[in-house]
């Protein structure tokens, strides 16, 4: 996918200014605040804002074009929009919504059936049921699988998850990842949750006000300690692929392999040799000069610090520690900072007290 | 014996008269709901303007409007060689005119209802605008079809005062039902205007039923009891 933005969005008191060039496939995660400009940044691509202006082209094709007065309008686009609330057609049944867009499928040679859709979506206990009675996940699950039978070039994706509580969100995850993945469609994906953005995203794009603020593979936008925003929400995190080694059943733990790094997990339902993505949240790691011993904490990973910056407007401190495996983001107080003489170079262990893991495709 | 032919004439104009209605009143209803124009008061106005006039006013006016010697009036007769007063074409027109607010006002509410989202998410599924009028707006507003469908109908088969005043009492051309009860009631023929009357009065219940009937059932439910 190559996806050339170069749009401005006026409206009120509002604006939006993208200068940007999306590349590659899998996921790309567009992370900002409420009223950054995200949703703004996906109607203008979808065809749905009127109030734009610039130029979006896509694989060479010009969806908008204000000086040369060309507006490819919404359903000539192959775009596929899921939009926060499903928006499922409520005059007929979850079939009924699959074929509105299956018989508007915009690729008569995509590898994208109906069987495999549903499949992948898990659709068939719903397919004979009215919308109405649906949950907020199986309506989003309907959503997304309408969405791939209209065939699309690209997947927009409105924070979709965002109505939902945080357990079906968990469950909802895996099967974007799947889309993206098995269906091998490029992703656009919006939310305001970091940690969402970061289960999922093999990209990541930043607006803040309105602008571009930064855009590159996920794990190093993470490591970038200038992104303010992350820290504003407390949200910042870090990313690593790892691999599942050892089921101990009896402790009901799981050992995972990250580089030449171990660690140990309660127990997570995959295969051993499965890939997954861990993440952890940079206000769950804790920082030592050596190695405690007893301790509970059983993950511990001695490293040494990259980069250290202070933030003058808190009590907080960001720390970039390189594990060998990747780079760890922690966020500690100065004050701990200061007292233990945490500077650049120096050896130091980071304690991990909680780690996230989701089924994603691979970071690199 | 009692002549059908005016029951017959009714039926013929209100069947007429809907299926015009719903070709003019459709996109009109759709453009009422939807545009932000400083023309819609006015629209609405004028369309609205036959539920509080009286019909011998609209009449009145249709008749300086269509008589051969006007405009309108010349022109329809040097295409189809006949006249719009004194006809049933006449009658179509002025029923149409007439029951105008009970086809586009159903057919406005129902519009306005469909959310523009559900269109933003059919264009986004590779709906063009007039396939995503068929098959979202329409399914969407079926309850305002129906209801628009039935008024229209059953309003047209019940005028007296416009098709008196354009039409006149000509049997099997501008006879309609109302016009032959009054006829039947002037002639103190009480028999056969209790007859005619009555079926109306039955039919127009019938309808009415027809249309509350159908707003109590949800036509969205597809089961799922649960």
């Amino acid at each position: 996918m190559t996806l050339e933005v170069d749009i401005r969005v006026s409206r009120g008191d509002f604006s939006l200014s993208v200068k940007s060039e999306l590349e590659g496939s899998g996921i790309l995660g567009v992370y900002g605040p409420s009223g950054s400009g995200k949703t703004s940044l996906l109607r203008s691509i979808a065809g749905l804002e009127k109030n734009v202006s610039g130029s979006i082209i896509f694989a060479g094709e010009h969806w908008l074009d204000t000086q040369a007065g060309v507006f490819v309008p919404a359903h000539r686009r192959a775009v596929g929009f899921v939009f926060q609330d499903a928006r499922l057609f409520p005059f007929t049944d979850v079939a009924g919504n699959l074929d509105f867009a299956d018989s508007r499928s915009r690729d008569a040679h995509s590898s994208i059936t109906r069987e495999r859709v549903i499949e992948a979506l898990d659709l068939s206990p719903l397919l004979h049921r009215g919308v109405a009675g649906l949950s907020g996940g199986e309506r989003q699950r309907v959503a997304m699988g309408r969405v791939l039978l209209s065939r699309p070039a690209v997947l927009l994706m409105d924070e979709p998850l965002s109505a939902l509580d945080q357990q079906r969100k968990t469950q909802l995850l895996p099967y974007i990842s799947r889309l993206a993945g098995e269906f091998g469609l490029p992703v656009v994906y919006v939310s305001h949750q970091l940690d969402e953005l970061a289960a999922i995203a093999n990209t990541l794009l930043v607006l803040d006000a309105g602008d571009v603020i930064a855009q590159d593979s996920i794990s190093t936008v993470l490591q970038r300690l200038d992104i303010s925003v992350f820290d504003r929400h407390n949200a910042a995190v870090s990313v690593f692929d790892g691999e599942v080694l050892v089921q101990n059943h009896r402790l009901k733990t799981t050992m995972l392999g990250m580089g030449e790094q171990r660690l140990t997990v309660p127990q997570v339902q995959a295969e051993v040799g499965a890939r997954l993505r861990l993440q952890f949240a940079a206000k769950d790691i804790a920082l030592a000069m050596a190695m405690p011993e007893s301790i509970s904490i059983r993950n511990r990973f001695p490293g040494h610090v990259m980069e250290v910056q202070e933030d003058s407007e808190s009590a907080y401190a960001d720390v970039l520690v390189d594990i060998g495996a990747g780079v760890l983001r922690a966020r500690i107080t100065r004050e701990a900072l200061q007292s233990l003489g945490i500077e650049p170079q120096c050896s130091i262990i980071a304690l991990v007290k909680s780690v996230s893991i989701e089924e994603a495709l691979p970071l690199a | 014996m009692i002549d059908w032919s005016p029951v017959f004439l009714s039926l013929h104009l209100a069947l007429v008269s809907t299926v015009v209605l719903f070709l003019v009143g459709t996109p009109l209803a759709w453009w009422l709901a939807r545009s932000r124009s400083r023309f819609r008061p006015i629209t609405e106005a004028i369309v609205a303007l036959p539920l509080v006039l009286p019909p011998t006013v609209l009449g009145f006016y249709l008749l300086i409007l269509l008589n051969p010697q006007s405009a309108i009036g010349g022109l329809w007769v040097t295409v189809t060689g006949g006249s719009l007063t004194f006809s049933f074409s006449g009658l179509v027109v002025a029923s149409v005119l007439y029951s105008l607010p009970f086809m586009v006002q159903p057919l406005q509410t129902a519009f306005s209802g469909v959310s523009s989202a559900l269109l933003e998410a059919g264009a986004t599924l590779g709906a063009s605008p007039a396939d995503c009028f068929r098959h979202v707006v329409v399914p969407m507003s079926r309850r305002g079809f129906l209801a628009a469908g039935v008024l229209s109908f059953a309003h047209t088969l019940g005028e007296f005062g416009v098709v008196l005043m354009i039409g006149g009492n000509i049997p099997g051309e501008t006879r309609v039902l109302s016009i032959a009860i009054y006829e039947h009631v002037e002639t103190l023929d009480y028999a056969s205007a209790h007859t005619l009357a009555a079926g109306l009065l039955f039919f127009s219940f019938l309808v009415l039923l027809v249309v509350y009937a159908s707003n109590r059932r949800s036509l969205y439910d597809h089961g799922d009891a649960a």
